[in-house]
């Protein structure tokens, strides 16, 4: 496939993505119990009043015909503007932009943690597989892929935090403040990934091709890293992608235990005050990022793998 | 190291383990008001942040609630609304994927454009926004877990039935003149009715995480319900000098969601080989 249609149908599907999303969103608003105006008055502390409300309902275009409204919302949704926050009146971009690049700053770290577990206890695994090593990779897998991040969080800051008081608990700062949580979004994804690159390079060990650079006399070391570790690691290249959103998904719980400043502790925020056209936003905002990874990491893809080009 | 063949590591044990593990929680579960020591709502002021004794086998939580019977009467919450959602969206999903696998076309191709969208975005966040327009709450945290989850389910759930519509069985219904109602509900569910149940079964653990991960997040089950997450939500401000409080309910998430993976690894490698 050409490279432009390819790219083509990936921005048709961002596109189908954004439209669902909106649109869950816009029913979703009309379901929640409670008039818009209502809470957007009282959160702002000011007089409840009947023609408050009536103007106030006016002004955000809530007496116009229910598709009318749908229009207007996915309009505004295709130009970036999507309200403001009820509590802090600023425009929803700006918030969440603002508290963006904390959040990715987390998922990168988180990334990295990951990385580290995946190829160390995948290579290890693979290369030492039935024996005692292999055993505990596995069951790092299992429990991995069982201990919910939240409470990997508390039992790590019980320990390193309560008890030794090595790292800090809450906040952005310095990079001491970045260790549990990164530690708690990487780890068990990743003890879960290296069973994965074990399984792969275990197949890679039965392959022709290894067998043939064996007999010519490559040393077991060159084959170990230039041609199983570099052909078994490609599906984790795709799953780098997947594992980027899902550690943007699990900052949510991650950031509101360690008190960090970005995207998933300000959701949470914002529902508990009822901040709807925030949480409204998030939810755009986090599906536009998430389809931007994997469109890119789609084209990485592309160019690594001469297969895909034909 | 090389050129050695690959051992199996099925091990049959591990399917009675987890079958025997579920079992066990889910009857735990139901038998609570038998078994739990305590009235999981019930406050002893005196006894507050104890620690495992004889009283209180798992001590107790900051207003002095028995934290062994709150884990206990937790599993009816956590575990059994877990076992509805999985019932509710396996009973949406299967309509429209037989829909969308047995009439193909334009239909297929709208319902699956929907569905990948859906599936672009991690179920936590998706979730976690439903929740939050709808209001927190125990009800609408299960129907946002279902709005949710179904696209997952359809996706599977479809390419069983495109793959058993193309079976000669079907073709020959068709020839003979059944109707396609008959066709779906007669030879087409019945075939796939068994695997569409195990792969729910096996969602099971991962609804369970959802539900924990709400509640601890504040916006799913609603304190003072004994729920895991809650109780672990509960604990983040006592953790520090009574660990218990934290230990306990996240040692019962973890099982629970250990036997069900005990369980799903025994059926995951068929699925996939067979797919």
């Amino acid at each position: 496939m050409r490279l432009i249609y390819f790219l083509g149908d990936r921005f048709l599907q961002l596109l189908i993505v954004v439209f669902t999303v909106s649109t869950l969103t816009f029913l979703l608003l009309r379901l929640t119990p409670g008039d818009p105006a209502y809470i957007l008055l009282h959160a702002n502390d000011m007089p409840v009043s009947e023609t408050a409300i009536e103007a106030l309902r006016e002004e955000l275009g809530l007496t116009a015909p229910l598709w009318v409204q749908y229009g207007q919302w996915l309009m505004n949704v295709f130009t970036w503007q999507w309200g403001d926050s009820y509590v802090s009146n600023e425009p929803v971009v700006t918030e969440l932009l603002s508290r963006f690049p904390a959040t990715v700053e987390l998922a990168a770290a988180g990334l990295l943690v990951m990385l580290t577990v995946t190829v160390g206890l995948g290579v290890l695994t693979a290369v030492f597989s039935n024996g005692w090593m292999d055993r505990t990779g596995r069951v790092l897998a299992i429990i991995g892929a069982a201990v919910p991040s939240f409470w990997l969080a508390l039992l790590m800051i019980y320990f390193f935090s309560v008890k030794e008081g090595w790292f800090p608990t809450m906040g952005r700062g310095e990079w001491s403040h970045l260790v549990l949580p990164s530690l708690t979004l990487g780890l068990g994804i990743g003890a879960v990934y290296a069973r994965v690159l074990r399984k792969n390079m275990l197949e890679m060990f039965n392959q022709n091709f290894i067998k043939a650079s064996k007999a010519r006399g490559l040393s077991n070391g060159r084959i170990l890293v230039f041609q199983v570790f570099k052909h078994a690691s490609m599906p984790i290249v795709t799953m780098l992608g997947t594992s980027f959103a899902f550690m943007l998904g699990g900052s949510i719980i991650v950031e509101t235990i360690f008190a960090w400043p970005g995207l998933g502790s300000y959701i949470i925020q914002s529902i508990n005050a009822r901040d709807y056209p925030v949480i409204q936003g998030y939810v755009i905002f986090a599906s536009i990022v998430f389809v931007k990874i994997h469109i890119l990491v789609d084209v990485i893809f592309y160019m690594i793998d001469p297969r895909l080009r034909r | 190291m090389f050129c050695k063949k690959q051992t199996s590591k099925l091990e049959g044990s591990s399917l009675w383990l987890g079958t025997a593990g579920i079992l066990f929680i889910v009857l735990t579960g139901i038998f609570a008001p038998w078994i739990a020591p305590h009235d999981p709502l019930a406050v002893d002021a005196s006894n507050r942040l104890a620690s495992p004794g004889l009283v209180y086998p798992f001590g107790t939580d900051h207003l002095g609630r028995c934290v062994l019977s709150r884990i206990i009467y937790g599993i009816r919450v956590t575990v059994i609304s877990a076992f509805c959602i999985m019932l509710i969206t396996v009973a949406i999903s299967i309509p429209i994927a037989l829909l969308a696998g047995y009439i193909r076309g334009n239909t297929d191709n709208i319902i699956m454009r929907m569905i990948d969208g859906m599936l672009a975005v991690p179920d936590f966040v998706l979730t976690i926004a439903i929740v939050g327009m709808l209001g927190p709450s125990f009800i609408n945290t299960i129907i946002a877990i279902v709005m949710v989850r179904w696209a997952d389910y359809v996706r599977f759930i479809r390419s069983l039935v495109i793959k058993e519509g193309q079976e000669d069985y079907i073709l020959y219904a068709r020839m003979t003149g059944n109707s396609h109602i008959r066709i779906l509900s007669r030879y087409i569910l019945p075939q796939i009715l068994s695997r569409v149940l195990v792969f729910a079964a096996l969602d099971l653990g991962r609804i369970v995480l959802l539900i924990a991960g709400l509640s601890f997040l504040g916006v799913g089950v609603q304190p003072p319900t004994p729920e895991w997450g809650v109780m672990l939500q509960d604990a983040t401000g006592y953790f520090q000098v009574a660990p218990h409080v934290m230990v306990f309910p996240g040692i019962a998430v973890v099982l629970f969601v250990l036997v069900c993976q005990l369980v799903s690894d025994q059926f995951n490698e068929p699925v996939t080989k067979e797919g």
